[in-house]
């Protein structure tokens, strides 16, 4: 796939992730963007998180590893979404 | 006094052309089924006092079954309806525990009946072949006068009252033995006859095995009426569509599991249903996607009972509420009283959810001659289902799950039938069951087996379970969301009908899957 269409891919994923963040988090009023980190800024709690990562697999026909999601940048919005990007390629 | 055999013999005597029963290719007329009866009632009592009869029966010959469970209430004995499919330890144990001194088998089961012969507890039990019509061996008279000669005052301390026990299928521990009187068969026929407004011209099909309290009520509600029984010694989708449409079925009284199964056949092929009346689902209530369904496509009355074993028939929702009170199984039916108790088994207020706990003229004598269990189910008069559910202010019942089948994760009790309901409005899955997998850091997690409707062909099982994430993330708070979808061609059943959890937990817990792995990773490297 070339840069260009992993950049639309890359997007594509980024708005579903803040689509369901959106749609599942209980706090109010929130903004989320590609530096969100839905960790720290305790945007979804365990049972949301865990199946946000659930849907994404199925969703975009990856498999996110432990050792992956143990990055601390993970928790970010905008590079997870490059993740996926990049390993549906 | 023998009120339910005198009852058959006063429907015989206005119906005795009539035919009784339908079972694969064979008929039997009223009068043919009373003289099978008369038969075996001889054969019986030649045996020992009827007294001290306790009579064991492994058939599945609608006939035998029949005419044997009458003859066992001619003579105000026992009858023990067991289920073939237990293994012969099971079998031995359950017969035990019943204080068994008869068990009449069909040819079929003649090895099975050899083995656990073989397992030495059986000696004091004369086993009869249901093809030994010319009477019985010499020697099993003696053996049998003898043994209750051993016996007799362990045998006069038999309840009197008790007619047919039940050997539940309790989903952990031994089973639990269900003991009913003839009275109380005959008042659970009566209040099917008014309930569903069955008269003597119907036709009623049964599918489930007379070992199952459903199979029984199946049986003595059309032969104590006059209608005509239609028996499928097994299930299958297609047999009891054929059977249905063949035989002119009027009254369905169905486990939601079969409902389930034959919900192709049954959107398919309305038109040469026509002949059914009413439907009634029993066991688990059926989702209301496809209550709907069902309803605009056979048009014919739709009754969703709650019930159990041991308290019968205790709620219905009636065909006019179908649609208003779709998510409910009615409301108590006349002289049930309904209760939802807490855990300190004080009555909750309305819509609260709790035990289902149940006042019934209909229920059991007890547990045969377990005082303890007997008294622990009961609570002032109440009897403790076990099962969870809600009544709202207008008084209707609903059914939330067994108390048992809540999947606890993260600390959070959750009711997969909640679940279940929406993952069944998905138009491409015919069949679900939610269950929770073992895991080391939540203790439970979710997932569900669903079955894909047949008919589609158009997406495959990932485009499929990516339209499932979304509808559960749209409609599921996030703990009740299942991590993932197994699509298999079929689930489990137990031999009752109903999904078996169980096998299902077995199976999937097996591929020993670390479901929370992500979650540590994300949250607690």
């Amino acid at each position: 796939m070339s840069s260009v269409s992993n950049s639309t891919q890359s997007a594509k994923i980024l708005q579903f992730i803040i689509e369901y963040i959106i749609d599942s988090t209980a706090l109010d009023d929130v903004t989320i963007d590609e530096n969100s980190n839905f960790v720290n800024e305790h945007l979804l709690d365990s049972f949301a998180t865990l199946s946000m990562i659930m849907t994404l697999e199925s969703e975009f026909s990856v498999k996110l590893t432990s050792a992956e999601l143990a990055d601390e940048n993970m928790r970010i919005v905008g590079k997870l979404a490059q993740l996926i990007a990049n390993k549906a390629t | 006094m023998a009120i339910l055999f005198d009852m058959f013999k006063e429907t015989t005597q206005r119906f005795s052309k009539k035919i009784a029963i339908i079972s694969e290719e064979k008929q039997y007329s009223y009068q043919v089924l009373l003289e099978q009866c008369q038969i075996w009632a001889k054969r019986l009592i030649r045996l020992a006092p009827h007294e001290d009869l306790c009579v064991a029966l492994l058939t599945e010959e609608a006939i035998n079954t029949a005419a044997l469970s009458l003859a066992v209430a001619k003579l105000n004995a026992i009858c023990i309806p067991t289920n073939p499919q237990l293994t012969n330890l099971q079998l031995i144990d359950g017969w035990l525990a019943t204080d068994v001194n008869i068990v009449i088998y069909e040819p079929a089961f003649a090895h099975k009946i050899l083995q656990c012969q073989q397992l030495g507890q059986s000696q004091h039990m004369v086993f009869i072949s249901t093809d030994n019509v010319k009477g019985l061996p010499h020697t099993a008279i003696e053996t049998l006068q003898q043994v209750n000669e051993e016996k007799q005052n362990d045998l006069n301390n038999l309840d009197k009252q008790n007619y047919i026990i039940t050997l539940s299928s309790g989903s952990t521990g031994s089973p639990k033995p269900i003991a009913l009187s003839q009275q109380a068969k005959v008042k659970r026929a009566q209040q099917s006859w008014q309930l569903y407004q069955i008269q003597s011209s119907d036709v009623v099909l049964c599918a489930s095995p007379f070992f199952h309290s459903l199979g029984q009520r199946l049986f003595f509600v059309p032969l104590l009426l006059g209608c005509t029984l239609v028996q499928l010694k097994q299930f299958t989708p297609k047999a009891w569509l054929t059977a249905a449409e063949q035989h002119k079925v009027s009254k369905v009284i169905s486990v939601s599991s079969h409902l389930y199964a034959l919900k192709d056949e049954l959107l398919n092929n309305a038109n040469q249903l026509k002949s059914l009346k009413t439907i009634v689902t029993s066991s688990a209530p059926i989702d209301a996607h496809f209550k709907e369904q069902l309803f605009k496509a056979i048009g014919c009355d739709f009754h969703e009972m709650y019930g159990a074993s041991e308290v019968a028939t205790c709620s219905n929702l009636f065909p006019e509420f179908a649609q208003q009170k779709y998510k409910s199984v009615g409301t108590a039916c006349p002289n049930v009283e309904i209760k939802i108790l807490d855990k300190n088994k004080t009555e909750l207020a309305v819509n609260e959810i709790g035990e289902i706990a149940i006042k019934s003229p209909l229920a059991f004598n007890g547990y045969y001659k377990r005082e303890t269990l007997t008294n622990n189910s009961l609570h002032n008069g109440y009897f403790l289902t076990g099962d969870l559910g809600q009544i709202s202010s207008d008084g209707f019942l609903t059914y939330v799950g067994r108390e048992k089948d809540i999947i606890i994760s993260g600390g959070i009790n959750i009711y997969p039938k909640d679940i279940e309901s929406i993952i069944a409005t998905h138009p491409k899955i015919k069949e679900t069951a939610v269950i929770g997998l073992d895991d080391s850091f939540l203790g439970e997690v979710i997932i569900s087996v669903c079955v894909i409707d047949g008919k589609d062909n158009t997406s495959s099982p990932a485009e499929i379970e990516r339209e499932l994430h979304r509808l559960a993330n749209k409609k599921l708070a996030s703990f009740q969301r299942p991590l993932k979808y197994f699509f298999p061609d079929e689930l489990p059943l137990t031999a009752t009908g109903k999904i078996s959890k169980i096998a299902l937990r077995e199976q999937y817990n097996a591929l020993e899957e670390d479901w929370s792995a992500a979650l540590r990773a994300l949250f607690y490297r």
